[in-house]
């Protein structure tokens, strides 16, 4: 209880300040980004800026990216944390807009899948909980004719804080339910030399594996171009950008990452 | 006869035909005079010896003796001469006879057949009296003149019996018939010229030429109509407008003129290659003409040339179905067009439009996406293109590389003044395409105003033309649809419409300050009217605009199976890159020769620059129908840069290809094809055309004649003939004072005149 309200006064700070960034001046932002990390991160996060290699340069703002969290529901109806840690999501957005010229929305954003309408406004939904997963049929059907048109799920297994036993569950589940939707093109893993590694940042041993099972990181390829449609991490990343629970080293790997995927997305 | 001819020095023959003449210098009147005042003296004189005799008889008869010699006297002085009029000998007709494919048309109805005779038949008929009660026209003018007969269609040629008179002739040159046959016969006395023909011509000089020629030479034409001057109800496709060649996957329009003779119902066109029906059309047929324009729209789906054969179903009661098709050649060019397309950072818009267009097999697209300050991602290049990894290209030679520049979002300040310059150039002289797409850093808000880009494009833009907007609204079409490829989704115009109408909404676009004058607007807003996507031609080349950044959900608002977005991208980047001018292209003046008319072949050279070259070895290689290859070099034509001419003369029927070369240049050679058939000009329009012949007849001085009345043209022609004998030859004038007969004559009659004066004692 305690440790869930500290989480959320922090969460408080993190996307207050992250509101107040809109009206800022890009050295403002900069600067008022490094005194929140601070406030985190305990000082680590604040020499991690300090050392980024990939600077975003000078550039001048392009059509917004709308980074969203996917909302799904479950056939017994219980939660399985797919809106768990939130401020990882914001922290990738900002690293996303700081270390590259794309033009990032910083607006926290939640798709519903049974809003069909809506994800197709939203072509680009990163899905994660903590635990294993069922969908109704209409969302499942919503999940397949998204990826057809041209939609990318990018989806990464939460850990969690539950049995070691389901330190994949989400992983398995979700595998398990592309494989359903694709029989006859099962994701696969994706060898460490797919330019996915290596678009922006290097990963020649492909994506890193905070903690959970790992299986590698698997991709649904589009037939006869080989497009990764949907991609699927077993290393739980995304608690890598929420910075506070792994070095600052991972946890920059693991926001590197997450730019790789959607810079790839966005030119593939 | 000899001693006749001895004594009157002219044969009797010559005195028939000639008439007597007094070429002395005193005029005969005179001699008149002195001939009666010599006889009165004659009379005064001898009256005197009338009192001295009384044998008045005899005075009488040595006074007329008398008289006579006086006269023979002053014949003698008055020069007499027979004239006789020189005629010739021999004197020709020409009988010209229509040989071409036309003339074996089954319409010719001859006096005293029960059935109709094809045209060519009756001529022999006419010309041998074959069957009728005449002797035939050849009979009747052989005898007053020698007949020459000539068989004519695209040659002439002298024909020694009328069985070589066979319709197989492709063409009708009825200018070069008379020409020719006039220019053979010069010299010699020709009479008048019968020409037989259903008066149909198609190639070579007119007909009122033809006609003016004899005229000048003042030899009458006589001409004689074969065939039905009513047409019959027929099908034709008369013509066709094809392109010669297009790129995979794009829409074929073409355009036949068709004549509907005495049909009113609605009938169907079809486009064939080989056996498969590729498309067919339902034609309603106008009321006021029988002439038809009609359009037929198709995809090719087949790699390299074919021929193609548009078609009309024939009619249950047409009996000249050869007219009903033509076939033209198409070629399909299948190396895929490169096509840049720079993005100033990673968006949507990048994404879902290399989606739609990736795997293409017309273009290929290379992306390039900046990812930074000199940083780019590159997709889609080849080895050649690795400059590309430092950014856009440079140099006139790494731009001309591609046939289109699609510009995303990305501002101008990024390109250097030479860079725009090159954009401009690209366009206005390669021919390459433009494409500017919508986004916060496009139009005016990249600061393109005033820039070499901002007078190609077909909107105006201002640095105060509004910020971007992130709002959803759907595009109406404003004009051309179903008509500009670029807007055709279906081949169906009805479809085409409905397809529009139910497109997805747009999100985001830039404003502008309007559309350019000449530019076409093909979408605005439906909210509010802005302009979003317009065309235009620029220089050589052609320029888009469209101004929204949201195209992609286009993509991902419509169900997966429905291709929407891909159509319209797919054929909008076609629409850009094809007019790209090449270094090497080759063409030939036409798809169809008939066999043995000559191929003229051209080549034309570009530098690297696109300049013109002047000095290239060019070779083009002709493979025929057989396989047999046979190079043909190639000529700089002097008066045009760059170009480059050869002929080649294709005997054989069938399919021909031809691959130009340039020697000591990389890339493999341009090809281009072309068909030899027999063509069907003949087929097309076969009635008797009486008034062309009429004309010529009365312009040549002659008359027209039916096959009915023909027979009335020996006779016609006797006169002229005759007419034609002496035309032209001067008389000649034979003395008859020196004629033995006449001293024969004075000196008998001087000793006539004696013996009676002795024996009536007068002497």
């Amino acid at each position: 209880m305690k440790h869930d309200k500290i989480y959320r006064q922090k969460l408080d700070e993190v996307m207050g300040g992250i509101e107040r960034i809109e009206s800022l001046s890009r050295r403002s932002f900069l600067t008022t980004s490094a005194k929140t990390a601070a406030g985190l991160m305990l000082g680590s996060f604040a020499g991690l800026l300090g050392t980024s290699t990939a600077r975003a340069d000078k550039t001048v703002e392009t059509g917004k990216f709308i980074f969203p969290r996917l909302q799904f529901s479950t056939i017994d109806g219980t939660p399985k944390h797919w809106d768990i840690s939130p401020d990882g999501d914001a922290i990738l957005r900002r690293e996303l807009k700081r270390l590259t010229n794309t033009n990032v929305s910083m607006e926290p954003k939640v798709v519903r899948l049974g809003d069909f309408d809506e994800m197709c406004r939203n072509p680009f939904v990163f899905m994660t909980a903590g635990g294993s997963f069922e969908l109704p049929p209409n969302e499942e059907q919503n999940l397949h004719e998204f990826l057809e048109r041209g939609g990318f799920i990018m989806a990464d297994d939460c850990m969690g804080t539950g049995p070691a036993v389901n330190r994949d569950a989400f992983f398995k589940c979700y595998s398990n339910l592309i494989n359903k939707l694709y029989p006859d093109n099962p994701m696969r893993k994706i060898p460490y030399d797919h330019e996915i590694f290596h678009i922006y940042f290097d990963f020649p041993q492909g994506s890193p594996e905070l903690q959970g099972v790992p299986h590698g990181t698997h991709g649904l390829f589009e037939p006869g171009t080989g497009r990764i449609m949907s991609w699927l991490s077993s290393g739980d990343i995304h608690c890598g950008w929420c910075s506070r629970w792994f070095t600052p080293e991972k946890n920059m790997e693991a926001i590197k990452m997450g730019i790789n995927v959607i810079i790839y997305f966005l030119s593939h | 006869m000899h001693l006749l001819e001895k004594l009157f020095n002219l044969s009797p023959e010559m005195f028939r035909e000639g008439h007597l003449v007094f070429t002395g210098r005193i005029p005969p009147q005179i001699l008149v005079l002195a001939l009666l005042a010599l006889a009165a003296v004659a009379w005064f004189t001898y009256r005197l010896v009338i009192k001295r005799t009384e044998t008045k008889r005899a005075w009488w008869t040595v006074l007329a003796l008398r008289i006579v010699l006086i006269a023979v006297l002053l014949f003698v002085l008055a020069g007499p001469a027979m004239r006789l009029m020189r005629s010739r000998q021999d004197v020709f007709t020409a009988v010209l006879v229509d040989t071409s494919h036309s003339m074996g048309v089954t319409d010719a109805a001859v006096p005293g057949q029960t059935t109709l005779l094809s045209r060519i038949d009756a001529a022999r008929q006419l010309l041998m009296g074959e069957g009728a009660k005449n002797e035939g026209l050849l009979k009747a003018l052989n005898h007053s003149s020698k007949v020459l007969v000539y068989g004519f269609d695209q040659d002439v040629r002298k024909v020694t019996a009328t069985a070589q008179l066979k319709a197989n002739g492709q063409f009708t040159n009825i200018f070069r018939g008379v020409r020719d046959m006039d220019a053979e016969l010069r010299g010699l006395p020709l009479a008048a010229v019968v020409l037989i023909s259903d008066g149909g011509r198609n190639t070579g000089g007119s007909t009122q030429d033809a006609a003016a020629l004899l005229k000048a030479r003042g030899v009458p034409l006589y001409t004689i109509g074969l065939g039905n001057p009513n047409p019959p109800n027929d099908y034709e496709v008369v013509s066709i407008v094809a392109p010669k060649r297009v790129r995979r996957n794009s829409q074929v329009e073409v355009q036949a003129t068709v004549r509907h003779t005495g049909y009113k119902e609605p009938f169907d066109i079809t486009v064939n290659r080989g056996d498969s029906v590729i498309a067919t059309r339902k034609v309603e047929p106008s009321t006021d003409t029988d002439l038809d324009q009609v359009k037929l729209v198709f995809t090719p789906d087949h790699e390299g040339s074919a021929t193609y054969k548009i078609s009309i179903t024939p009619a249950k009661d047409e009996k000249n179905t050869e007219n009903n098709s033509r076939e033209f050649v198409l070629e399909i060019q299948d190396d895929r067009l490169p096509v840049l397309y720079v993005e100033g950072s990673p968006r949507m818009e990048y994404r879902f439009l290399r989606r739609a267009l990736y795997g293409d097999s017309d273009f290929r697209l290379v992306g390039l996406l900046r990812l930074g300050d000199n940083r780019f991602y590159v997709q889609g290049a080849n080895e050649n293109e690795a400059y590309l990894e430092k950014g856009f290209p440079t140099t006139v030679e790494q731009l001309y590389g591609f046939q289109a520049i699609i510009l995303g979002d990305i501002e101008a300040s990024y390109f250097t003044p030479a860079q725009l310059a090159m954009l401009e150039e690209f366009a206005r002289t390669r021919g390459g395409g433009l494409l500017m797409l919508g986004g916060v850093n496009s139009f005016g808000l990249g600061k393109y105003t005033g820039t070499p880009v901002a007078k190609m494009l077909p909107m105006d833009i201002t640095a105060n033309d509004g910020a971007y907007s992130d709002e959803q609204y759907k595009a109406r079409v404003k004009q051309g649809i179903g008509v500009h490829p670029v807007m055709r989704l279906s081949l169906d115009p009805e479809e085409n419409r409905a397809l529009w109408s139910q497109a997805p909404p747009l999100i985001g676009i830039t404003p502008v300050a309007g559309v350019k004058t000449g530019a076409v607007t093909l979408l605005t807003s439906e909210k509010d009217n802005k302009p979003v996507f317009a065309v235009q031609n620029y220089g050589a080349g052609r320029v888009a605009a469209f101004t929204s950044g949201g195209s992609w959900y286009w993509r991902v608002s419509v169900p997966s199976t429905v291709e929407f977005h891909e159509k319209f991208w797919k054929q909008l980047v076609r629409w850009l890159a094809v007019g790209a001018k090449e270094r090497l292209s080759a063409n030939t003046d036409a798809d169809v020769y008939a066999p043995g008319k000559p191929a003229i072949i051209r080549a034309t050279a570009l530098a690297k620059d696109l300049q013109p070259v002047n000095d290239a070895v060019i070779t083009a290689t002709i493979t025929d129908p057989l396989g047999n290859h046979e190079d043909v070099p190639m000529d700089w034509i002097l008066s045009e840069e760059g170009v480059y001419q050869a002929q080649y003369v294709p005997q054989e029927e069938g399919d021909y290809r031809v691959a130009v070369h340039v020697d000591g240049w990389d890339g493999k050679p341009v090809e281009t094809d072309f068909r030899v058939s027999a063509p069907v000009v003949e087929s097309a329009d076969t009635a008797l055309k009486e008034d062309v012949l009429r004309e010529m007849a009365k312009i040549a001085n002659g008359r027209y004649y039916t096959i009915t009345d023909a027979h009335e043209l020996p006779n016609e022609l006797e006169k002229t003939i005759q007419d034609a004998r002496f035309a032209g030859m001067k008389p000649e004038d034979r003395d008859l004072w020196d004629m033995p007969f006449l001293y024969a004559l004075a000196f008998g009659l001087m000793v006539v005149e004696w013996g009676v004066r002795r024996r009536s004692g007068l002497a």
